[in-house]
């Protein structure tokens, strides 16, 4: 009897699904389940080191809105450091990107230096910082002083270090936004610049009324990666202060990561991770929905 | 038939997921026996692989594996792992590997976090195993030295460490700024907190970079260990000895951080907070240690020497530090872990392991067996800062609550690290932190 073979659509349905099959799967097993299983834990009491658990409900969360001493300075905290680097980060990439994506003689040299820092370690770029912000025998102070200048504590002082924190971030960083930032500017018609510059556009109007607009898709896409990343911050918050001085750096992150294996509460942690959770994809969300009033140009 | 598929889906993640979260036992079912049920007359023959965790340097896990051998020669079935582990992390990591299935079969404990480990029945209970081990001689540990391991009859851990803190220092820098050293100011009696305050500040005056005295840890992350030797040198410390009562806010408490702020912002004496300075430098004048920390001094090219911790206006206090063997309940070869512990604990190995850490054991403990394996140690240091310090030394702070103590509290010590700060306030403000956890 002739075996009936499917028809090639199929074959092709079947096939493509195949090819996704192996990351669908590890998508599945390393982030759906997990997620969920931190979602199931964060109505659980229970204990990280003995493995024991019960059903508590909904108590962890209404001791984070009710009687946690922390939480809501840990919220002002990650808003304040996400808010400051995306600024920060955002807006120094645009401008390295718009003087650097020209081809002129240079540019790859320093394209290359600014994105350096990107692929450096962070435990090695940390650890290089923190020597140049001691107060007293710290580099950056050292040269204040010669110019006559004091400078601040800047790890030790509440008012001083998580600006420093995120600076360290954002000079990290800013390379990789920079080079997303000039494969947009490269994409840019030369054009319409040009036609600007004829009816008599500055630079600067240019850059305003034309170049923005057209990459404003791109600079969406910046922020929400920028967004995602800084609400996840927790390498520079260890290595730099541990949430100090007096918790003025002690992000969502990294108060996620106290309670779960400094103070072994598991089921708390996780309901404080479904809250990160949420607050970054409500974020995502509203600028995802914002982008129709501000993103000019979607192709 | 698309729906019917993401539905499918989701409900075989949503399944998935609770078999996860169920992994461990429900509340009510912890296991008082050893996971494999044998007793120390059944240690099997089967091959084992003990994973042991510590935080131990080169030199250590060098000796460790030295008595592991002596151990296989009789037990050829038993292979071991040392994980070393930073002291920084050590507590965060051991917690992470418990909770990822990857746990340790025994290992290192530090006495912070001790009592709340044993709270939450983390440890074994090692009193049946050891209290009736004639070869063991439980006996020859005194009560005091077991007492932070011990809750009612149960006992889960057995220290090998308890070393005294002392004042290591440079006496190339003494001798320069013209000073007796903290051993010839001990031996006349005159080595008290004031006179440490006024060593340093002659050291930090010679005006060539040298500077009085840098803390064994980042000052922010680890205050304890720079405030309680003093506070309860002044008749203060951190908590009262039931664990119910702040005692950082008396007023020999705010004295004792009054002298350490002074130190800090007016004779510039101590190195401050995120300042990077090393005493292996040579131009760091005293620092506070203990034993295990001595042979990172074997290269350095100054004179140095150790003394006892400064007397107060409450006489002398010594501080000790103290880590226990302990073997973790989730250890599914808990019988062979704890014939090892017997092993690495006996009269020989402890004697062994004095080189680095003094020993609880009475028979282990005196100045020629911590001498013999130090030779470069000086033999009257040994015997006043750290023989003479263990009978009465007092364990550094440990609570059921310490992590939550800590974070509570820091964030209140933070603002002692600057200059003019009210001191009084802000211990008071520490109290006021510690207060929830207290009553516990």
């Amino acid at each position: 009897m002739k075996r009936k073979s499917l028809p090639q659509a199929k074959l092709d349905n079947l096939a493509g699904h195949l090819f996704i099959a192996p990351q669908f799967i590890g998508f599945i097993f390393f982030v759906a389940v997990p997620i969920l299983a931190v979602i199931i834990f964060s109505f659980q009491d229970r204990n990280l080191l003995t493995g024991t658990w019960e059903w508590i409900g909904f108590d962890n969360y209404s001791f984070m809105f009710t009687k946690d001493p922390y939480f809501y300075k840990v919220v002002r905290n990650s808003l304040f450091f996400s808010f400051g680097l995306i600024i920060m980060n955002v807006s120094l990439a645009l401008f390295l990107a718009l003087i650097l994506f020209q081809n002129r003689k240079g540019m790859v040299f320093f394209r290359t230096l600014f994105f350096s820092p990107v692929v450096t370690s962070t435990v090695a770029w940390v650890l290089v910082w923190s020597f140049m912000l001691q107060s007293d025998q710290g580099t950056i102070n050292q040269f204040l002083k010669l110019i006559g200048i004091q400078g601040p504590s800047w790890l030790g002082s509440t008012g001083w270090a998580m600006f420093s924190v995120i600076f360290i971030r954002v000079i990290k960083n800013v390379g990789l936004n920079m080079i997303i930032l000039i494969a947009a500017l490269k994409d840019v018609p030369h054009d319409l610049v040009e036609a600007a510059r004829v009816d008599g556009a500055n630079t600067l109007q240019c850059i305003r009324k034309i170049i923005i607009p057209m990459i404003a898709p791109t600079i969406l896409l910046v922020i929400i990666i920028t967004l995602i990343g800084s609400m996840n911050v927790f390498d520079h918050i260890m290595l730099l202060t541990a949430g100090g001085p007096s918790n003025s750096t002690l992000v969502l992150a990294y108060y996620v990561y106290y309670q779960a294996f400094l103070t072994n509460e598991i089921g708390y942690a996780s309901a404080l991770a479904v809250v990160l959770f949420l607050v970054v994809l409500g974020l995502t969300f509203l600028q995802w929905n914002m982008r129709k009033k501000w993103v000019y140009y979607e192709q | 038939m698309k729906k019917n598929k993401l539905f499918l889906v989701f409900a075989a993640m949503i399944v998935m997921a609770m078999i996860f979260s169920a992994c461990g036992s429900d509340a009510d079912t912890v296991a008082a026996e050893p996971a494999d049920g044998s007793t120390t007359e059944e240690v099997s023959n089967e091959p084992v692989n003990i994973k042991f965790t510590l935080w131990g340097s080169d030199a250590h896990i060098a000796l460790l594996t030295e008595i592991s051998e002596a151990y296989r020669e009789t037990h050829p079935n038993v292979t071991f792992e040392f994980v070393g582990i930073p002291v920084t992390d050590y507590v965060s990591k051991l917690a992470v590997q418990l909770a990822g299935n990857d746990q340790p079969d025994m290992g290192w404990m530090l006495e912070s976090p001790a009592l709340g480990w044993e709270d939450a029945g983390a440890l074994v209970d090692l009193a049946p195993y050891l209290a009736d081990d004639a070869d063991f001689n439980l006996t020859d540990f005194s009560e005091s030295s077991l007492s932070l391991w011990t809750q009612g009859d149960a006992l889960y851990g057995i220290p090998f460490s308890t070393s005294p803190m002392f004042i290591a220092y440079n006496a190339d820098l003494f001798e320069a700024a013209g000073l007796d050293t903290p051993s010839e100011s001990f031996a006349k009696g005159e080595w008290t907190w004031e006179k440490f305050a006024e060593d340093a500040k002659a050291i930090t005056d010679l005006g060539d970079g040298s500077i009085g005295y840098v803390h064994i840890d980042e000052i922010s992350t680890n205050p304890w260990r720079l405030l309680v030797p003093v506070m309860e040198a002044y008749g203060g410390g951190s908590w009262n000895a039931d664990g119910s009562t702040c005692l950082m806010n008396t007023d020999e408490s705010v004295e004792a951080a009054t002298l350490i702020h002074d130190m800090l912002y007016i004779d510039n004496s101590i190195v401050k907070p995120n300042e990077k300075v090393d005493f292996t430098s040579g131009t760091v004048g005293m620092t506070m240690r203990q034993l295990s920390w001595l042979s990172s001094l074997a290269d350095v090219t100054f004179n140095w020497d150790f003394a006892p911790l400064p007397s107060g206006p409450d006489g002398t206090k010594p501080i000790v530090g103290q880590a226990a063997v302990v073997v973790f309940n989730a250890s599914p070869n808990q019988a062979a872990a704890i014939d090892f512990l017997k092993f690495l604990l006996n009269e020989e190995n402890s004697a062994k392991l004095s080189q680095f850490f003094p020993q609880a054991r009475a028979s282990v403990l005196d100045a020629g067996s911590i001498e013999a394996t130090n030779p470069t140690l000086n033999p009257e240091s040994i015997q006043t800062a750290i023989i003479d310090q263990i009978k009465n030394g007092t364990v550094l702070p440990s609570h059921v609550e310490y992590s939550k103590i800590d974070l509570a509290v820091r964030a209140e010590l933070d603002k002692l690290w600057t200059s003019g700060a009210d001191i009084a306030a802000i211990m008071n403000s520490a109290c006021d932190a510690m207060a929830p956890y207290l009553n516990q």
